[in-house]
């Protein structure tokens, strides 16, 4: 009985995980599934919710409350190379794969830009590119951000050093 | 034919260089160095704002204002050094004929001026450039502006600088 539980849960999880990606983030793990320094993760959203929920960030928590997944891959700006892609030949697959700008914000060289893939019933992909100096990091959330929190985040990041 | 199609190119190329906003320039001249921060938002995320359910008629009249903006640029740089002498040099790269001086703030030692540019009687651009001894920031907000919302607009995107423009709404 243990082990068909069991099945059903790994099957499920496989199965959810599966569907909570975009065909971009996809196209990105396998492009660097075998490189030794990329590192990815997928996990619910819960998590991170009830960490923010903790630390009374109540603000942050209500505007994130509907992310579902968060999914998140490094890679070294080498790997690129390697893999003989670029990050631009990857934001032309965002495009195809109908993630749109919404943001970017440049800091001391780092770049960091919103993409949202959005939808009528709120169940929407946001992709958050962080560029630096060494690696990339693509984060994928499924659910909804309420925009306005979103909006806050741009400006916000013109006030950290003040 | 190829001579038809090469006058539109460069109709087409002159056009974007004229209609580029005062913040642009900046951006170019600026867009590589790295002591500068950058912010760029979209016209998509204020089409976010479009069907948002707001709880107050006041809510729905800002969110509606949101939605008809069309983006957000904002230069930023925190130098004691030269923040003094890029505020000079904002006024000197700002095309001034087609802007208009909607608010002048002194506040403390620094200096803000908000300035605005009209299309077929609508504000189309509202450009703000502050300088103080310590930082310099040029931000630029373009689309269709509701001038009668825009303190508020500044309330919901916590931009600094724009909370001056609730002196406006008062006066008004």
């Amino acid at each position: 009985m243990k082990t068909v539980c069991t099945g059903v849960i790994i099957s499920l999880l496989l199965t959810t995980s599966g569907y909570s990606q975009s065909d971009s983030f996809i196209a990105l793990k396998e492009k660097f599934a075998y490189h030794p320094d990329v590192y990815s993760f997928s996990t619910s959203a819960f998590l991170g919710s009830t960490l923010l929920k903790l630390a009374g960030e109540h603000e942050c928590y209500d505007a994130v409350k509907s992310i579902k997944r968060i999914s998140v891959i490094a890679i070294p700006r080498d790997a690129f190379g390697h893999e003989d892609v670029s990050l631009s030949g990857f934001k032309k697959v965002m495009s195809k794969d109908s993630f749109q700008e919404l943001a970017r914000m440049k800091d001391n060289g780092d770049v960091i830009t919103f993409y949202i893939r959005s939808t009528e019933s709120k169940n929407n992909r946001y992709m958050i590119l962080v560029e630096d100096s060494d690696n990339v990091v693509a984060i994928e959330l499924t659910g909804y951000i309420d925009p306005e929190f979103l909006l806050k985040c741009e400006s916000d990041s013109t006030k950290e050093k003040s | 034919m190829k001579k038809i199609v090469a006058a539109l190119a460069m109709m087409v190329v002159v056009n974007g260089a004229f209609g580029q906003d005062a913040i642009s320039k900046f951006f170019s001249k600026y867009q590589n160095d790295e002591t500068f921060s950058q912010v760029t938002v979209s016209s998509k995320m204020f089409g976010l704002f479009t069907n948002m359910e707001a709880e107050t008629p006041e809510d729905k009249e800002v969110l509606d204002a949101i939605s008809k903006l069309k983006g957000l640029r904002i230069l930023k740089k925190d130098d004691p050094r030269n923040a003094r002498n890029l505020y000079k040099e904002a006024f000197t790269l700002v095309p001034m004929k087609e802007y208009e001086e909607l608010m002048s703030v002194r506040d403390k030692d620094r200096d803000i001026k908000f300035l605005i540019k009209e299309n077929g009687g609508k504000i189309s651009e509202l450009l703000m450039i502050m300088g103080s001894t310590e930082e310099f920031m040029v931000l630029s907000l373009f689309g269709e502006i509701d001038l009668k919302q825009i303190s508020r607009i500044g309330k919901k995107m916590d931009v600094k600088g724009l909370e001056h423009l609730d002196k406006m709404d008062k006066k008004n």
